[in-house]
């Protein structure tokens, strides 16, 4: 009897590690619709930066106060991997009804873009290439991704498995999920719903003649929808997710906020982007740096010393931007000090100058002569409108770094002088 | 059978008369009042409705599985083992007519018992505090919800003091096996975080499985896998702590 | 005679050399057996094996044909027994201790638990937490529990440890009762010879984890001047062995 007495404890030792093991083992192999949902993604994401030779996303985002629209923003962007050129196509509806359209394109030489505001095609041209791994980035690759992915993963937890995974007949996946008010963890509850709250707000401040209800309080996540299908090639061409947030306004009634943004990537390996026709438009060239014909003209920036417990302008400082074309720019500056402070100012400065502005480069500098002969850099770079950035006697430390040697009571700011 | 239900209403007569429970009763009550005290400051400073009203003891039940519940099973299944071998008091019940396994089920039995009426006590507290106090739509489905998410919440804490009971039949002190059960906690907690692979062999990563049950769309299988995986390791763990408490000499 | 007490090459060795060897002894019914032997030769090892705290390396202990090792739950049923220091539950009162154990016996009722207190003297301490209690009143206490279900068999270890001389005295008067009155079986250790000689009717010296020798008290005392003689007799052949 002893030895049945241990035999059956070990027969039920070894059958409960036999289901223990072996249903962990399944569990692991059959994973989580959303950690398929997570490599599909990661999978779409590099083919998209480094796989996929061109495509189309089309997006929209929506955010509804009950059923009416308050900000909708359609989007179509075009991505030509082979020639480095991207177009975007952007429309948005406000809730007062005003529409508003951007155009955008890029490629290896220039930038061109148009807004809905006027009919002006303002045009960038690169002096150098422009970079173009700047052009799309995999949110998966960026810095601490790994650790952010993480953390969301705990925060869902046993939330993965609401992530419901249908095979398509004929290949590929639609990945689906909902989460009811109760499911949302409340840590996630908060977090969003004071972002939304904070985002309607915003909102309300951009649309300024349209009367967006106000959430005041019991702001809470009412339920939580997201779609994907992920195509045959395991690419996920289709996303749409949503959120509605519940709450009161200040009066007490209740109001629903949706917030829904939609993806589709299509046209892959069909897309082709064409740069704009500019033959019979008008058309504004924008030097990289800004710059454009409109800020010829004569800057001015005094001179003034604290003496005595009192402001004393001692002098002035006149830069004459007398043209740009393009990225070329050419001038003139001088300094004119009171003669009785002279001899603490030291030498005045009056000199010419030609710029070649180059847009991607920080390290952007011309050279002019000193009042002693010798030949020192500078910096021009645009302010606020109406104004420019002046430094003077700029040291060079190496490839990437400089240092400000300004001149005596000298800001760099400089205002435009406009004629009475 | 007359063994196990006398050294199961000693266990039960014993915890009750050492005040566990009133230690475990204050504590839940504070952590309780606590919760709605933070939930009613985010409502009225930030405007947010953190809450419904059958949604507090959820927020409470996950809070509180993963602190208070296991820490204080782990309190009594120390003492009901650790504490009687280092106090001389295990002999008392094993020179009765009752086999050891008697014991050791009626042990683990009491302990299973405590964690139930805990979890029980925490409902009702949560439930009428947040009854009262987020007073929203809510009905007798919220109600069922919180019921069976608080139900289902027993099975992986058991299966945790399960762990307790065979550590604490590992190792002689009782503190040394605190210490070691609160590492393993955490420890797999972490590794869970880390190590998303590993969640299937974690019982801390199941914790949290009530979302399984109140999910819109139960996935079933799922339910079974989590609920197989832990009856194994239950199974596993209990035996394994029998077979400890079986050979010991006392 | 009914063999109470059935003891057949029972075995525990522990690393540090100590323990009992190959002990063999019956027990009938109604005797009361005086387990004699200095400290540390194996009296409480033997008895925690007749109670089945301690597994033996072999041999078995079988109470009235019930196997201790094999069918515990059966041959416990007869056994009343306090082992090595009479330990109760400190945060109970003397009343629900035995409270606890009672409940392991369908006969046991609350007017049984008054008896024993009432035997034991312990009746005017029964609602008091047991951790007040000096060491005599716990081995009272102790006693109380073991006697509670009238158990066929007693094993006590060293039950007079703590107990004033009233307490011996009385103690005495109770093993002699009831091995009289209701045939009880008492297995005691001790290390007080001229106690076992006024108490037991038949002694075993055990020396260095072994049985010296056993016989009856009578048959011992017509030999030897005093059972102490014999003691030192047995332990001295014994050690020139």
């Amino acid at each position: 009897m002893k030895l049945s007495k241990k035999g059956i404890s070990i027969a039920a030792f070894a059958l409960g590690a036999c289901v223990f093991v072996s249903t962990a083992l399944a569990d692991l192999a059959v994973g989580t619709g959303y950690d398929r949902l997570k490599a599909a993604s990661k999978h779409t994401a590099a083919q998209l930066v480094s796989e996929l030779g061109n495509y189309t996303i089309e997006a929209r985002y929506t955010i509804k106060s009950n059923t009416s629209v308050l900000h909708e923003l359609n989007s179509v962007i075009k991505f030509d991997a082979a020639n480095q050129a991207t177009e975007e196509t952007n429309t948005t509806l406000l809730g007062n009804g005003e529409v508003s359209t951007g155009y955008n394109y890029r490629d290896k030489e220039r930038m061109i873009w148009k807004s809905s505001y006027d009919e002006k095609y303002y045009v960038t041209e690169y002096n150098q290439e422009w970079n173009s791994h700047d052009r799309v980035f995999n949110p998966f690759e960026q810095e601490g991704a790994a650790e952010v992915e993480r953390i969301i993963d705990a925060v869902i937890g046993n939330l993965k498995d609401q992530v419901q995974v249908d095979e398509v007949a004929g290949g590929g996946v639609t990945y689906s999920g909902s989460l009811s008010e109760v499911q949302v963890p409340a840590l996630i509850n908060a977090v969003a719903s004071f972002g939304v709250k904070q985002m309607l707000v915003d909102q309300g401040r951009i649309v300024r003649d349209y009367d967006i209800p106000k959430l005041a309080s019991d702001v809470f996540v009412k339920r939580v929808t997201g779609m994907a299908v992920e195509d045959e090639a395991g690419l996920i061409s289709h996303f749409t997710g949503e959120l509605i947030l519940s709450g009161k306004d200040e009066a007490g009634n209740l109001n629903d906020f949706t917030v829904s943004a939609i993806f589709s990537l299509v046209d892959v390996g069909t897309t082709s982007v064409t740069a704009p026709d500019l033959t019979n438009v008008t058309v504004e060239s924008i030097g990289g740096s800004g710059f454009s014909s409109m800020h010829e003209g004569t800057y001015r920036n005094d001179i003034v010393k604290e003496e005595n417990g009192a402001l004393v302008k001692i002098g002035e400082r006149t830069l004459i931007i007398s043209s740009i074309d393009g990225n070329d720019i050419s001038g003139s500056y001088f300094e004119k000090v009171q003669p009785e402070y002279l001899d603490e100012y030291g030498e005045e400065y009056n000199f010419t100058f030609e710029h070649t502005l180059t847009s991607s480069n920080s390290m952007n500098f011309f050279t002019y002569t000193n009042s002693k002969g010798e030949e020192e850099q500078a910096q021009l770079q645009l302010s606020s409108p109406g104004g420019v950035y002046l430094q003077l006697n700029i040291q060079i430390m190496n490839d990437h770094s400089y240092q400000f040697n300004d001149r005596p009571y000298d800001n760099g700011d400089f205002r435009r002088v406009f004629e009475e | 059978m007359v063994g196990f239900k006398a050294a199961f209403q000693n266990e039960l007569f014993k915890l009750v008369k050492r005040k566990k429970m009133n230690a475990a009763a204050i504590l839940a009550i504070l952590a309780v009042v606590i919760g709605q005290v933070a939930v009613s400051a985010v409502k009225h400073g930030f405007g947010l409705r953190l809450v419904g009203g059958t949604e507090f003891p959820l927020v409470v039940l996950s809070a509180f599985s993963y602190t208070l519940l296991p820490l204080f099973a782990a309190f009594v299944a120390i003492d009901m083992f650790n504490g009687e071998y280092s106090s001389n008091t295990m002999k008392l019940t094993l020179t009765r007519p009752v086999s050891r396994f008697g014991v050791f089920s009626a042990k683990v039995s009491a302990i299973a018992s405590f964690i139930a009426v805990n979890l029980a006590f925490v409902m009702v507290l949560s439930l009428t505090a947040g009854l009262i106090f987020n007073p929203t739509s809510s009905g007798w489905l919220g109600v069922a919800r919180v019921f069976l998410s608080y139900a289902v919440t027993f099975v992986p804490v058991f299966v945790f003091i399960l762990l307790v009971v065979l550590l604490a039949n590992l190792v002689r002190g009782g503190l040394s096996v605190f210490f070691l059960s609160v590492l393993l906690f955490v420890a797999f907690t972490f590794l869970g975080i880390l190590v998303p692979a590993s969640s299937s062999f974690l019982v801390t990563s199941m914790f949290d499985w009530h979302t399984l049950w109140i999910a819109e769309k139960l996935s079933g299988f799922k339910i079974v896998r989590q609920g197989l995986i832990m009856g194994g390791l239950g199974v596993m763990l209990f035996t394994a702590g029998y077979m400890l408490f079986d050979r010991k000499d006392i | 005679m009914t063999k109470a007490i059935e003891i057949l090459g029972l075995t525990k060795l522990y690393s540090n050399g100590r323990g009992m060897k190959d002990l063999n002894l019956t027990i009938h019914e109604g005797e009361i057996f005086g387990f004699l032997g200095p400290n540390g030769s194996g009296k409480t090892t033997a008895m925690k094996m007749m109670a089945g705290l301690v597994k033996p390396d072999s041999g078995e202990v079988r109470i009235f044909g019930a196997s201790v090792q094999q069918d515990y739950v059966q041959a416990m049923k007869q056994v009343g027994c306090m082992i090595e220091s009479a330990e109760s539950y400190p945060y109970l009162t003397a009343n629900d201790n035995l409270k606890l154990f009672a409940r392991y016996y369908p006969l046991v009722d609350r007017r049984r638990i008054d008896e024993c207190l009432e035997i034991t003297g312990m009746l005017n301490y029964k609602h008091e937490k047991v951790r007040k209690f000096s060491l005599g009143m716990k081995q009272r206490l102790g006693l109380a529990a073991a006697i509670l279900s009238r158990p066929r068999v007693l094993i006590l270890d060293e039950p007079l440890n703590g107990l004033d001389v009233e307490g011996m005295l009385d103690l005495r008067r109770l093993i002699k009762q009831l091995a009289e009155m209701e045939g009880t079986t008492f297995f005691i250790s001790s290390h007080l010879i001229h106690d076992v000689e006024l108490t037991c009717n038949r002694i075993g010296v055990v020396y260095g984890g072994r049985l010296v020798n056993e016989g009856y008290t009578q048959n011992i005392l017509s030999d030897y001047a005093s059972l102490e003689h014999y003691f030192v007799s047995e332990v001295e052949r014994h050690g020139r062995v």
